[in-house]
């Protein structure tokens, strides 16, 4: 039996485009008959992608999408990597959409959990971002794609700008498939700075009524930072970037991490280790490590999405910062999530709970967060083939095939504000998962990826232990005070410490006394200005001086 | 930017905390005189403080001075987009929803509080703790209530602030185990009556009753339960949770972090304020607290236009 056609989504798209052509000055939509397109446009059960990650959100398109009559368009199966605004969700409220594939929840992490409780919500799955950009290709082709950009100019092509992230990956998966791609622009031009996507690629557009929302994620005062996070800092230098010769990576986004890069260009310097150590990175233009590249410790970074206030600074930074012939950043979540799981050597990250088994989860009880980059970087993906020094440095057996690993470090704190343990007997998360009903406990990094743990008590080489016992015994050597810190034995701690499983700031030439917050090249965000010549404007909130 | 108005409960009482308000303001005028009417006394005699030492006339007037101060708030532009109330205060905030009649509150409180009076006397309290995530403090409770006498969650106010319900004795025994796995804060609050748990079924059932027989009007502002932490917009499930939340856990972390993320950025805490403010400031450090009683009408309501132009 042979089938009628063949392009059956083409004419699809070809019926819907042609019902909105009274509406269409080529690709261009006037803003007022959003709505009305949107109608046309989106047919109940369709699969939309809207864009949102945890900076850049499609606003204007949202904020439209919750207006459509739910009488006319319904049962929508949303994709999106990140539900962060509270239109993500009224779209549910209204039953205009029913079904969501997701990654990220955070900012709506208690609602999500809620409107999943009362039955308004159906979970298809939540991924990791690059299962979820995968499947995009796969099981997950959108219908429709609602996007946002920079700038667009009156043939469709767009200028996404340093605030690129995903895209590129969701036009892709749409446009090629015969998907209708729809984008909101801040402003439609003459000419655009540098063409980052196609017009061929585009369907609509419209010129937004106010800029997309773009939010800082990635600026940590320097003020904040604490003695006992510079003492770990130290550590993780010393016992872990030093020691592997760790030269490419991927940084988390909380404190710990913010204090290793104000500590590079000091102590890092102090010891010699000036390129040697962190050359390579994929991480956000963060503004700490400013005095990093400043000083000539930094060659590559390359960016899954930009920062609010570091434009300029990264612009006039091309030979460290990707950017494009215009000069402005280039920055793209998709490669910069492969090459943060796949091609540096090393992922740093914090958590909120850790077990004895190392497997770790930033879940609270009762709220539904999702994942944010962590477990694609937090996670070591075998197979590899470069041969890097640090990949090599952790094979532990003389087998002729052994293979090496990427470090997956974890820096913490033992207890959070004071008096919360992070060594935790069972993950909340296990709990969560019980009264989500979800098919996997929500777990970040687990902990068979895990090489080193490093807390202020110090480093447990924990890829080195021989078995599960001296594993769990390596952690509860650096648990402090914590319950499982206080099964650790004075006999065991010295015999992992002889082995190298365990070292201790002594063990690493490090006097406790030394953690001083003048080691900080930078103490404040003033500092960080200043350290970049004023090229970074940091948003208002931060602009404490 | 969405706002919230936040309606104190008990604890937040003073004496005299009525006496500011003026009878030449009609707000005020309308009223006193429905007190008045419905309970037989001028207002000047209910918040003193002998009679604040009661729950009936600490309830009462907290549904007096928040009512009040709302709508004065409301009558100076100032909009609410959420109503949001503690415990009692969540009369109140029905008033403000449009759900209840200010006379109906007023009888329903004086009922609630007789009742709650009445059901146990003595012996009784709650216990404040601050410092332990949930999941932690609640397996400390569940082992403590295999030897002791059981007692209850009845709020949870912030991550890491609860109030615990039941038999002094037993809260006791509780807050020396919370101490010395290193808890914060372990303190009995002045109240002699372990509000929010399965102690007070018979008085939710008796509130049930009553509700059952009053007239209830649409909602015009959104309230927040404390019963589910869900937001509310239909008269009747309005009306079940001022019956059911008396017997069951507040939930009001759940209930304001749910309304932070559906956009509010501003907390308005009527009077008598402080307590919620003090909450609110330490869950969204990120937010703008307006404490009514930290300066004047006209202060708060400038600087919630400001707060509003600035965000819009």
């Amino acid at each position: 039996m042979s089938r009628t056609s063949w392009t059956t989504k083409r004419d699809e798209k070809n019926r819907r485009i042609k019902n909105i052509a009274h509406l269409l000055k080529g690709a261009i939509l006037k803003k007022e008959n959003i709505i009305e397109a949107l109608e046309s446009l989106l047919q109940p059960g369709d699969r939309v992608v809207l864009e949102g990650d945890n900076q850049k959100q499609a606003s204007f398109l949202s904020t439209a999408l919750t207006q459509v009559n739910a009488a006319k368009v319904n049962k929508l199966h949303m994709v999106m990597s990140s539900i962060s605004r509270p239109d993500h969700l009224d779209i549910f409220e209204k039953g205009i959409a029913q079904k969501i594939d997701f990654s990220f929840s955070g900012p709506q992490s208690l609602r999500v959990a809620q409107m999943i409780e009362d039955g308004k919500l159906e979970v298809g799955g939540i991924h990791t971002y690059l299962e979820l950009y995968g499947r995009l290709f796969i099981d997950l082709i959108p219908n429709v794609a609602l996007v946002a950009a920079d700038k667009a100019d009156r043939f469709g092509n767009l200028y996404t700008g340093p605030n690129t992230e995903e895209t590129p990956t969701i036009i892709e998966a749409t446009a090629f498939k015969d998907g209708i791609v729809i984008v909101q622009v801040n402003e439609i031009v003459d000419e655009l700075p540098r063409i980052d996507i196609p017009a061929s690629w585009v369907d609509v557009i419209v010129e937004a009524d106010q800029p997309y929302q773009l939010e800082a994620l990635f600026t940590r005062d320097p003020k904040m930072i604490t003695e006992l996070q510079i003492l770990i800092g130290m550590m993780t230098i010393r016992g872990v970037y030093e020691k592997h010769k760790v030269q490419s990576l991927n940084h988390g986004i909380g404190f710990n991490t913010a204090a290793i890069e104000l500590l590079l260009p000091t102590y890092g310097e102090k010891l010699g280790l000036k390129g040697k150590i962190a050359t390579n990175w994929v991480l956000n233009p963060h503004p700490t490590l400013i005095p990093a590249i400043e000083s000539g410790w930094v060659e590559t970074v390359h960016c899954f999405g930009g920062e609010v206030g570091m434009e300029v600074y990264c612009a006039a930074r091309p030979d460290v910062f990707f950017t494009g012939r215009d000069g402005s950043l280039r920055s793209n979540r998709a490669f910069a999530q492969v090459a943060g799981q796949y091609a540096v050597d090393m992922f740093v990250g914090s958590t909120l709970q850790m077990d004895r088994n190392a497997n770790s989860s930033t879940v609270v009880s009762g709220r539904l967060a999702g994942f944010g980059g962590a477990p694609n970087m937090g996670h070591d993906p075998h197979g590899r083939r470069h041969s890097s020094a640090a990949w090599l440095d952790l094979i532990t057996s003389d087998d002729p095939l052994a293979q090496g690993r990427k470090l997956v470090v974890q820096t913490f704190e033992t207890f959070q504000n004071g008096n919360t343990p992070v060594f935790v007997e069972a993950l909340d998360a296990i709990e969560v998962a019980k009264q989500a009903k979800l098919a996997t406990a929500p777990i970040m990094i687990y902990g068979n990826d895990v090489t080193h743990v490093v807390t202020e008590e110090g480093v447990a080489y924990i890829y080195k232990a021989d078995g599960e016992e001296e594993r769990r015994q390596a952690l509860s050597a650096i648990a402090g005070v914590t319950s499982i810190g206080m099964e650790s034995s004075p006999g065991s701690i010295n015999s992992l410490r002889e082995k190298g499983i365990v070292a201790y700031p002594e063990d690493l030439g490090i006097r406790r006394t030394d953690a001083k917050r003048s080691l900080l090249a930078a103490k404040n965000v003033q500092d960080l200005v200043e350290w970049s010549g004023g090229l970074y404007n940091p948003p208002a909130k931060f602009k404490n001086w | 930017m969405r706002t919230v108005f936040l309606f104190p409960g008990q604890g937040s009482q003073h004496p005299r905390m009525l006496k500011d308000y003026s009878l030449t303001d009609p707000i005020v005028a309308d009223i006193f005189s429905e007190v008045e009417q419905v309970l037989g006394e001028p207002v000047n005699k209910l918040d003193t403080k002998e009679r604040l030492a009661s729950t009936v006339y600490a309830q009462v007037c907290l549904l007096i001075a928040g009512v009040i101060s709302a709508r004065r708030l409301l009558s100076r532009g100032v909009k609410a987009d959420y109503v949001a109330g503690h415990s009692v205060g969540a009369f109140a905030a029905a008033v403000i929803s449009g759900v209840l009649s200010f006379a109906d509150a007023l009888k329903l409180v004086w009922d609630r509080g007789t009742l709650m009076e009445q059901a146990y006397p003595k012996g009784y309290g709650m216990l404040a703790v601050t410092g332990f995530q949930l999941p932690r403090l609640q397996q400390i409770v569940n082992q403590h209530n295999q030897h002791h006498s059981i007692v209850y969650l009845s709020n949870i106010n912030a991550a890491d602030q609860q109030v615990i319900a039941g038999e002094i004795l037993s809260l006791n025994a509780l807050a020396g185990i919370l101490e010395s796995a290193g808890i914060r804060k372990a303190q009995l609050l002045n109240l002699s009556v372990p509000s929010h748990c399965p102690l007070m079924q018979g008085v939710s059932t008796a509130l049930k009753d009553r509700i059952a027989g009053l007239k209830l009007n649409e909602s015009l502002i959104p309230y927040c339960s404390n019963y589910s932490g869900r937001v509310l917009t239909k008269a009747e499930t309005i009306g079940d949770d001022l019956w059911k939340s008396i017997a069951a856990t507040v939930k009001w972390f759940d209930a304001t972090t749910l309304i932070y993320e559906s956009g509010v950025r501003i907390f308005i805490e009527v009077s008598p304020s402080g307590v919620l403010s003090k909450i609110a400031a330490s869950s969204f450090p990120e937010a703008r607290i307006l404490s009514l009683d930290s300066g004047s009408l006209d202060t708060i309501s400038w600087l919630w236009h400001n707060s509003e132009a600035a965000y819009r």
